[in-house]
């Protein structure tokens, strides 16, 4: 059975390339890469299915150990924290995230996007919450790893038929056939280096969490020097600002 | 006896600061459980006037007198004015400061009532907000509201 889903996975593509002199429409592509998707997760059905062999003649049977792939999540948080200085924040945030082995994606007026490594995701929002009052947050997880598996069939596909492409284009001597073929390796280069970028930035998302750090001033009118400042963090959350916060934005 | 007993623990839970409740007033609505916040109770308007009762802990021993000089000068630091601050008695008996502060922010004039009341192990904050001309429209009814803290 394995055998012949293998040969079936490698025959597909070869077969629809017969069909026609090297040309390969859009249509006959994708139809093309279902067919091998399909196969190449019969393939992986078929493999997971395969047992053991008995132990012979008293030997110990040889423990074989299945791969398992680790998890691909994208972490997201968005935090609204309200501070009594926007700027000494940011610095504060933009630290936490370098000590952590990240960076700052982007920085605006009272707000920093951080990317940190996915396995400090927690740990850096935990030390996020210790910049402010939390007034608001939200986390998602999402498991990618289908559409990672997705889009890494595709560009194999997409590279295996750029390649049969540019090998028809040198053996043919047909001027006409070798024009409409040059359309289609174009086309398909396109496509194939759109796939590759939208796999890097997947690749990116899971590798490094992202977290939003909104920020809320409070309106200060003595200058600093001349203010009490208690030691209770909660008294410089009352006011307006606290109040009128829901979940992230702000009533007026 | 019974009643007795029962009377006891409902008096000893509220100046322990066991129930963190407050009326919502006529015409607002609470929010849903996800928009609480760091509040116990939070309540809105149609017009965008919000209520809340939030609690602080008060292991330090401060006094009524202590938090709500504190929660007034912080309000002051902010840029808060002051308009006045009246003693007051919650609807369960609690000794309590209603204090009244006047805001501008993006251009508007803002009204800000705090309510704070205190026992041995909580400080009780009630808040409440709005557009100086809406607040009015609902004064009475956010009064009596922060005056229900029990």
């Amino acid at each position: 059975m394995r055998t012949f889903l293998c040969l079936a996975a490698l025959a597909v593509p070869l077969l629809a390339g017969c069909q026609e002199m090297g040309v390969v429409s859009e249509k006959s592509y994708d139809a093309l890469h279902a067919q091998n998707r399909n196969a190449q997760h019969e393939l992986a059905r078929a493999d997971a299915s395969v047992k053991p062999a008995s132990p012979k003649d008293g030997n110990e049977p040889v423990l074989t150990l299945a791969v398992v792939e680790p998890r691909k999540v994208v972490y997201t948080g968005t935090f609204t924290i309200v501070v009594r200085d926007v700027t000494a924040a940011q610095d504060s945030a933009k630290a936490l995230a370098e000590e952590m082995g990240g960076f700052v994606q982007r920085l605006s007026t009272d707000q920093i996007v951080l990317r940190v490594p996915a396995e400090k995701f927690y740990p850096a929002v935990a030390a996020a919450a210790k910049l402010g009052w939390g007034t608001s947050r939200d986390i998602s997880t999402e498991d990618v790893g289908e559409k990672y598996t997705d889009l890494d069939i595709r560009i194999k596909n997409a590279k295996a038929l750029r390649d049969r492409l540019a090998a028809l284009i040198e053996k043919n001597t047909n001027h006409k056939e070798v024009v409409e073929m040059e359309q289609e390796l174009s086309r398909v280069t396109t496509q194939m280096e759109e796939l590759e970028a939208q796999l890097a930035r997947l690749k990116s998302l899971i590798a490094y969490a992202t977290i939003t750090l909104k920020f809320q001033a409070q309106p200060q009118s003595l200058p600093p020097e001349l203010r009490v400042q208690l030691p209770f963090g909660w008294l410089h959350t009352l006011g307006l600002n606290t109040l009128f916060s829901f979940s992230g934005r702000n009533l007026y | 006896m019974r009643w007795a007993i029962i009377g006891l623990l409902a008096m000893a839970s509220t100046t322990t600061g066991c129930l963190r409740n407050m009326d919502v007033p006529q015409d607002f609505v609470s929010v849903d459980r996800d928009d609480l916040g760091p509040y116990d109770v939070r309540a809105v308007s149609a017009d965008g006037v919000v209520v809340g009762l939030r609690h602080e802990s008060n292991s330090n021993g401060g006094t009524l007198a202590f938090w709500s000089e504190a929660a007034a000068n912080e309000m002051k630091n902010q840029g808060y004015k002051f308009v006045k601050a009246e003693e007051v008695t919650s609807a369960s008996g609690q000794a309590g400061k209603l204090v009244e502060f006047t805001a501008d922010q993006r251009g508007m004039g803002f009204t800000y009532l705090l309510a704070v009341y205190v026992n041995p192990r909580e400080v009780l904050l009630a808040e409440a907000g709005g557009r100086a001309d809406d607040f009015k429209k609902h004064q009475d009814a956010v009064r009596k509201a922060l005056l229900s803290v029990r």
